[in-house]
């Protein structure tokens, strides 16, 4: 009797003296990681959405970029994000000639509609200056002029918060708080920006489908875009706004800016990212789908209206030693003028604002 | 026919007649060759953006590309398949007279050793691709590209020439656009050279040379193209004028080529 006490007595002691396994607090492993492929609807007429393979589609990291981009979170006085200058509500674009950063400084340019940025691969930012959207979402982090923080800052706000962790560890299976880096920030932003697909319903998309018919003054307008009959003024859109999303992605001097030289470029656009003098004052062409419902117009926002863009084409520009050939004068008329633009408004649709995984998930 | 099966087709096709030579070719042996084509005016290599004279008056090139496609080289009745589609970017490629002078290189590879006479390529998008469309293909791809394609005619745009002219003479500004975008089936061409001399030996790269003396596109046998009046054409189809125009073109690009050795 008195040996199985001291021996119960033992075993008591050793257990109670036995500390519990330390649990890391940065620990995520005991959350599944269990990513879906995210299903996404692309309008049958568009390109093929080329999409890295270390960066599949998941719900999950689509779900993540979506948060990072409507959270204030990234930007160093937790005012703004992505979405300040990428509204939704005006094409994920801004009604600003300039954009202003958290410290209400005008940048050099106008933010970019980032409707279909998944299909630009020619380079993004109105000078190409970057590959990928991965490699573009780190940029406007640590800009002065935008959201103006640092990376090592905005890693740290991500790994304290109280959900994020959990959903990098859902998107891209880290096992632990430390590994939330970056470059995973950027490929959920990425993620998100992939599924910003707008058209395949507009009216335009409609009328090529057979489903409705232009009227006589879009069907006008349609015409001088694309040059159709020898009839009507050619425009020489297409040569530039091309193809199903209405751009070649390519970059060119459309005649905006009165030079005396190549040099005296204010911006010098795709020249500042290539070094070659050639393309100073050279920008990206951009979509015009929704491109009505999208001003200001150029890449510092220079033309309020869609008018003003038409008649700056039809003058032929200013001269440049690199003004685009195709950019010349077109003798349009007033009424040529707007039926061009009653066809780019057969262009609009707006249907991608109702899809909820594009929506703010904070309101 | 689908991509995948004209891959296939065209893969097959590659291996059978690299594979099947006759008593011509000593079976089993192969050898590197590389061809590469340039772009020159009168005879220098061109550069992208440099001023050069026609008919007196200054001029420069801004874009010169085609669509070369189907590279075969030939020794009698028998054909190597090098080539299937390409975009001849002279864009990119002629920024200075050093690169201007290296070229584009089309195709680096292994060829049974032995004589060939002839060499052959279309200027343009066969048919039977030239019935899809960019949206179809990878962004990568030759023909993933919407900048190459006019959708109006459903047709790529086989090949461009864009630039500026001083049409006024004046020596200043280059006041005059000029751009040939010529595109659509009938207007796609075949350059066929024969009696050429090339011998593929053994352990040695062979290097072939294809010229385009760009003058010549603008000058032939008619004389030279006045760029005041015939400075542009995208190959309406609606507009006689710029189908006689392009097809003039289009005739010109063929005897622009010349093969060097």
């Amino acid at each position: 009797m008195k040996t199985r006490t001291i021996f119960f007595l033992l075993i008591l002691f050793f257990s109670a003296c036995k500390k519990d396994p330390p649990t890391d607090p940065n620990d995520l492993t005991n959350i599944e990681y269990n990513p879906s492929s995210y299903s996404l609807s692309i309008p049958e007429s568009f390109p093929i959405l080329e999409i890295p393979e270390d960066n599949p589609l998941t719900y999950q990291g689509v779900q993540l970029g979506r948060r990072l981009f409507y959270d204030p979170i990234m930007s160093a006085d937790s005012t703004m994000s992505c979405f300040s200058c990428h509204d939704i509500n005006y094409g994920f674009n801004e009604p600003l000639s300039l954009s202003k950063g958290i410290d209400g400084i005008e940048g050099p340019r106008s933010s970019m509609s980032l409707l279909n940025v998944g299909f630009f691969y020619n380079g993004l930012f109105w000078d190409g200056r970057s590959h990928s959207l991965e490699q573009q979402a780190l940029e406007p982090i640590t800009n002065p002029l935008e959201l103006h923080d640092t990376w090592e800052n905005v890693i740290v706000k991500l790994k304290r918060h109280e959900n994020y962790p959990t959903r990098f560890r859902e998107a891209f299976g880290i096992e632990h708080k430390n590994e939330i880096t970056k470059e995973l920030v950027a490929k959920a932003l990425a993620q998100f920006q992939r599924i910003i697909i707008a058209g395949g319903n507009s009216k335009y998309d409609r009328v090529l489908r057979g489903e409705e018919f232009f009227t006589d003054s879009e069907f006008n307008g349609y015409d001088m875009f694309f040059d159709l009959s020898p009839d009507m003024p050619d425009a020489e859109c297409a040569h530039c706004h091309g193809g199903p999303l209405f751009t070649t992605n390519e970059y060119v001097n459309n005649g905006i800016s009165n030079v005396n030289s190549l040099e005296d470029f204010i911006d010098k656009g795709r020249g500042e990212v290539t070094g070659v003098l050639f393309d100073n004052g050279k920008f990206k062409i951009p979509t015009l789908r929704n491109i009505t419902l999208t001003p200001p117009y150029m890449h510092d926002g220079r033309f309020a209206t869609i008018e003003e863009v038409i008649h700056h084409y039809n003058s032929g520009g200013h001269y440049a030693d690199n003004l685009d050939p195709l950019i010349l004068p077109l003798n349009l008329s007033e009424q040529n003028i707007q039926d061009i633009i009653a066809f780019l408004r057969t262009l609009e649709d707006t249907e991608y604002t109702t899809n909820p995984d594009l929506q703010n998930p904070f309101e | 026919m689908s991509n995948k099966l004209k891959f296939f087709f065209f893969s097959f096709a590659l291996f059978f007649s690299m594979s099947s030579c006759d008593e011509d070719f000593v079976k089993g042996d192969s050898s590197q060759i590389e061809i590469y084509f340039k772009a020159t005016y009168n005879g220098a290599p061109l550069v992208m953006n440099d001023r050069y004279f026609y008919d007196g008056k200054e001029l420069i090139f801004t874009k010169l590309q085609f669509y070369m496609s189907n590279l075969i080289l030939k020794n009698g009745d028998k054909e190597v398949d090098l080539d299937e589609i390409e975009l001849i970017d002279f864009t990119s490629t002629n920024t200075s007279p050093a690169n201007a002078s290296i070229g584009f290189r089309v195709v680096s590879g292994a060829i049974p050793v032995g004589s060939y006479d002839g060499l052959s390529f279309g200027i343009g998008v066969p048919s039977d691709y030239n019935s899809e469309k960019p949206t179809e293909f990878s962004s990568t791809h030759p023909l993933g590209q919407s900048s190459e394609y006019w959708d109006a005619w459903n047709s790529y745009i086989f090949s461009k020439i864009e630039g500026k002219y001083d049409e006024d003479g004046d020596g200043q500004d280059l006041e005059t656009s000029i751009f040939y975008h010529i595109g659509m089936n009938e207007m796609f061409r075949t350059k066929t050279e024969i009696d050429l001399n090339i011998d593929v030996i053994k352990e040695e790269v062979t290097v072939i040379h294809v010229e385009l003396e760009v003058v010549d596109i603008f000058n032939d046998n008619s004389g030279m193209i006045d760029l005041s009046t015939n400075g542009t054409t995208h190959t309406n189809p609606n507009s006689a004028e710029e189908m006689a125009l392009s097809n003039k073109v289009a005739d010109n690009w063929v005897n622009a080529f010349d093969v060097l050795q």
